[in-house]
């Protein structure tokens, strides 16, 4: 039974085809709606650890899982964070070790790596965007809580199934507005609000805060809202 | 070193976002650099004349960095009502309830200076002199004249009309010049009241504007070569100039003739300075690592006396922004920090710009447009909903976010008496 339970966790989770998507994305195009919505995501875990002041992420050991070209990385380390982001496509990290200023470069660490390589566990572990582009979240959510130190938070985000999400996420952000590059996202990969929460339970975390957020395309600006019928973010709390 | 904001420029403009932007105590470093050292503490009895007037919102701005409070109150002279009138018909305008504020640029600098080396977190080089730029990934290399290095993330150019960190950054510009130079002195006058004058003369406006005393601040805007005359002309004939410019009856008095009181000059008490007017403004306001503000941005006709307060709208615009990035990390110099601040200073400017213009068109003297001139003033004057337009217009509430995020807590609105 324990030996089974290694195996779970050593598993690879990437997908292969979605490695390939992300091999060309366009991090740092400034038409992207994850830019907007980074100043949620950022808000949202601001708020969530009762964090304010100038340097709030100072003293925090902070693992970012599947950090892409850094949008996230980059700015918690400005923020004081010092940051370890991991992504398992080699585009990306050589996307966002060129994008990283000097003066961060002592505060970050890129890693070409899965979440299993990771040694060590982290005061703050995120995996934003991640759920709904790996094989097996399950497993995923597991390994991704291994990460955290015991009463340490877990923020996950991603994107809920329902008809709305594949109305706007899908068909209206990647083919109409042009702001998520097409074939970003598969909607039968989106997760539920009850799946996700199962997830999280299953790997020992407790979900507590969850907000979805909304992007108003016209003045190009996030917002957090109460309606998590589109994409969610949650906090969650690493039981021990 | 690093600074996270590096202001070029220690003027009126780029002093006061350096505080604005350490008022928030959201920044690790900020940097100051100018060309000229610290200024000292004014002292002078007889007011400077190169001055600037003060809306509300640019002095409700210096009250929020906490610089107001740091002249010396008999330098800062308000004014409650503003009259404006026409030299050939019976048009005229009287705004009853605007005020503003008329203080020396020595005596702003001064205090801005002085509350930024308060900061701990403040860096001010001055003097010192930037030779070059170097944009690397994510951030750009500053180097001195001294060889020093510095290192930041956002370069902003406060550094005037004929800024370099525009010309560095390859920012181009568009200039037109007015018809206009400008003449400045401070005089004294008799029965002295808080209230600004302006008259639209054949040759340009001319503004008398309240100092502490019994000084007043003269702007006169006049054709190049009649500036030179009247510089050069003994001081007792200007002051007879001066006083027909403003009390001269309209050439035409009919159905009413206007007898605006404007105070008789008395005694001219310094030099006479003449500088040159030019409507510039830069193709871009802001580019990746780099944002202008103030003169280096654009500089207007002074008629409206908005020239130094579309600065601090600028300052206030983009503070804002920047503290707001600044709050979830965003990179203080990419374009998704700075262009909200474009679009909306290239709006007010424009604005003023194109306004402004128009005024001078009127003043053409072409046909019958003394006609239409004096009608438009009436009307303004007339049409109460039409006048706080104007007036809400002219004290720039609309041009600035109504919370500022460097404060907690907006301060009250203030009135001179």
């Amino acid at each position: 039974m324990l030996s089974t339970f290694r195996i779970l966790r050593r598993l690879s989770t990437v997908d292969p085809s979605e490695k390939l998507i992300f091999a060309s994305y366009k991090w740092w195009s400034s038409n992207d709606a994850l830019h907007p919505y980074t100043d949620v995501r950022i808000n949202f875990i601001k708020n969530c650890l009762g964090l304010s002041g100038p340097k709030p992420f100072a003293n925090m050991k902070i693992l970012d899982v599947g950090c892409g070209g850094g949008l996230i990385t980059e700015r918690l380390a400005r923020l004081g964070g010092t940051v370890v982001g991991i992504d398992p496509t080699p585009e990306a990290i050589d996307v966002a070790q060129d994008h990283l200023p000097t003066h961060l470069k002592d505060k970050v660490q890129y890693r070409n790596c899965e979440v299993v390589d990771v040694e060590g566990t982290y005061d703050l572990v995120i995996a934003s965007e991640v759920l709904e582009h790996v094989n097996s979240p399950d497993v995923f959510v597991k390994q991704v809580a291994d990460k955290a130190i015991p009463g340490g938070s877990v923020i996950l985000t991603t994107v809920n199934r329902t008809i709305e999400s594949y109305l706007l996420a899908i068909y209206a952000a990647e083919n109409v507005l042009g702001i998520v590059e097409p074939g970003t996202h598969s909607w039968d990969k989106f997760i539920t609000i009850e799946e996700f929460k199962e997830l999280c339970r299953n790997a020992n975390l407790d979900p507590q805060e969850l907000k979805g957020w909304f992007l108003d395309y016209l003045r190009f600006k996030a917002f957090e809202v109460d309606y998590e019928r589109l994409g969610y973010m949650c906090r969650c709390i690493k039981l021990s | 070193m690093y600074s996270d904001v590096l202001i070029v420029g220690g003027g009126m403009a780029g002093s006061a976002l350096g505080c604005a932007l350490a008022t928030s105590s959201l920044f690790s470093k900020i940097t100051v650099i100018d060309t000229t050292p610290i200024p000292k503490a004014p002292e002078n009895e007889v007011p400077d004349p190169r001055c600037v007037t003060l809306t509300p919102i640019s002095q409700k701005f210096m009250r929020s960095i906490g610089t107001w409070n740091l002249i010396e109150e008999k330098r800062r002279a308000g004014f409650k009502e503003m009259k404006v009138w026409d030299y050939y018909g019976t048009g005229s305008m009287l705004f009853e309830d605007s005020y503003g504020w008329v203080l020396e640029n020595k005596a702003i600098t001064h205090a801005n200076m002085t509350r930024l080396s308060q900061f701990p977190n403040v860096e001010i080089l001055a003097p010192a002199k930037v030779k070059g730029f170097s944009v690397r990934t994510g951030e750009v290399e500053v180097e001195l004249e001294d060889g020093q290095k510095l290192t930041t993330s956002l370069v902003v150019g406060a550094d005037g009309k004929e800024s370099k960190v525009r010309n560095d950054f390859k920012i181009g510009a568009w200039r037109s010049t007015y018809p206009h130079c400008g003449l400045v002195c401070t005089v004294k006058a008799d029965n002295k009241v808080p209230t600004a004058y302006q008259r639209f003369l054949k040759t340009g406006p001319i503004a008398l504007l309240p100092f502490w005393d019994d000084y007043y601040s003269i702007v006169w805007s006049l054709p190049p070569l009649e500036a030179e005359r009247l510089k050069k002309i003994p001081p007792a004939q200007f002051i007879e100039e001066l006083n027909k410019a403003l009390h001269d009856p309209s050439i035409v008095s009919f159905p009413v003739s206007t007898q605006l009181d404007a105070p008789m000059i008395r005694e001219i008490t310094t030099d006479r300075f003449s500088f040159p007017y030019a409507l510039q403004h830069a193709s871009k306001f802001v580019d990746s690592r780099v944002a202008l503000i103030g003169d280096a941005a654009h500089t207007i006709h002074p008629m409206a006396g908005q020239g130094y307060n579309l600065g601090v709208y600028d300052v206030i615009n983009l503070a804002h922004d920047l503290c707001e990035a600044a709050k979830v990390g965003k990179d203080p110099g990419s374009l998704m920090s700075l262009e909200n601040y474009a679009t909306r200073s290239r709006l007010y400017n424009t604005l003023f710009a194109g306004f402004e213009q128009f005024i001078l068109w009127n003043y053409t003297d072409f046909g019958l447009i003394h006609y239409w001139r004096n009608a438009n003033f009436s009307l303004i004057n007339n049409i109460p909903p039409l006048k706080s337009l104007f007036q809400a217009g002219a004290n720039g509430t609309y041009y600035v976010p109504s919370h500022w995020s460097w404060v907690s807590e907006m301060p009250p609105e203030e009135i001179p008496f």
